[in-house]
């Protein structure tokens, strides 16, 4: 072998690795995507009133897990207020449950000026739901996208860039 | 030279595609938690207590990457009934600028939380310890709570 061809083999070798491994992982996360049915929950609204998960049927249903003690969760909320303002023409339908108690809820809710529905639930019973949902470590905020048939499209663990949220939505709206 | 250049320019190339092995925006979120987020428990592990005479220290062993928030932890006396810790000794944290929060503190690597015991508690004690935090790539776990048994003082 000439020593002009080892550095053009090498360049292969390399190129061949790098594609092999990029594709590798696209068709791995793409297999992954959640599909088939979001479980059925029944959760509580800041009135006390309960709020099963049929009553947004037909719907782009954004479910956002948060808490107040959660600063990435907060970070991201008032990109999910204008979202909702933004795309709720479209179908867009984004609710919030919260890892946390009541008070601190609704105190958080006046303050950042939340205008879709926040929900209440035990910790273990939301657990219980994200584990459900994919997400096992249990860590906030998780982000659920579900079409109106109520299937999971895709889900997101931690927060949201500037930026990616909106793209997040558009790729599923009608 | 030329082989050098050839490398520098192989490893441009490459670059971009090893970039997508990062979750993308779509992964789902077993996806991301199988490519590096830490249980709760390896992220902020909380070490087996000691105890020297009337001196008490709980440790954490913080994973690179996760952070523990001061005014999250919580320490209270399960057993013997009436007795309550003193605060802490706690070692000056990191201290961040929130914009929710505003200043708050954090502790990253080891962190130990030292008691002096009060001199009657000699026997065992059992605690509930409360702690919160979180991974820099924005991701919090909800508080813990974990009920910690600690042996009587050696004579």
């Amino acid at each position: 072998m000439s020593q002009r061809k080892i550095p053009l083999i090498a360049l292969v070798l390399v190129c061949a690795l790098a594609i092999t491994a990029g594709l590798g992982v696209s068709v791995w996360h793409a297999s992954r995507q959640p599909s088939g049915p979001a479980p059925a929950f029944m959760l509580t609204d800041l009135s006390g009133k309960q709020r099963p998960s049929s009553e947004w049927q037909g719907k782009l249903l954004l479910v956002n897990f948060w808490a107040t003690w959660c600063g990435p969760c907060l970070d991201e909320i008032p990109e999910l207020i204008k979202a909702q303002q933004k795309y709720a023409a479209r179908g867009l339908q984004i609710i919030g449950p919260a890892v946390d108690d009541a008070d601190s809820v609704r105190k958080m809710q006046g303050k950042l000026g939340m205008s879709y529905p926040i929900l209440i639930g035990t910790p273990d019973e939301l657990l219980t739901l994200m584990t459900q949902l994919g997400n096992t470590a249990g860590g906030l905020p998780f982000t659920v996208l579900a079409d109106g048939d109520g299937h999971v499209i895709a889900t997101q663990l931690g927060q949201f860039n500037a930026g990616e949220l909106d793209p997040f939505i558009e790729k599923h709206l009608q | 030279m030329p082989l050098i250049r050839l490398l520098l320019l192989t490893l441009g190339l490459a670059m971009p595609l090893c970039a997508s092995a990062r979750p993308g925006l779509f992964s789902p979120a077993q996806g991301l938690a199988d490519e590096g987020l830490l249980s709760v428990d390896e992220a902020l592990q909380l070490l087996p207590a000691t105890r020297r005479q009337q001196e008490l220290t709980l440790e954490w062993n913080i994973a690179p990457g996760y952070y523990l928030y001061r005014n999250q932890l919580r320490f209270e006396v399960l057993s013997p009934a009436g007795f309550r810790l003193a605060p802490p000794l706690l070692p000056a944290g990191e201290i961040t600028m929130d914009a929710e929060f505003g200043r708050v503190e954090v502790y990253r690597g080891i962190l130990g939380a030292r008691f002096v015991l009060p001199p009657g508690l000699k026997g065992p004690l059992k605690l509930r310890v409360g702690y919160q935090g979180c991974a820099d790539i924005g991701i919090c776990y909800p508080p813990q709570t974990r009920t910690v048994l600690i042996p009587a003082a050696k004579p």
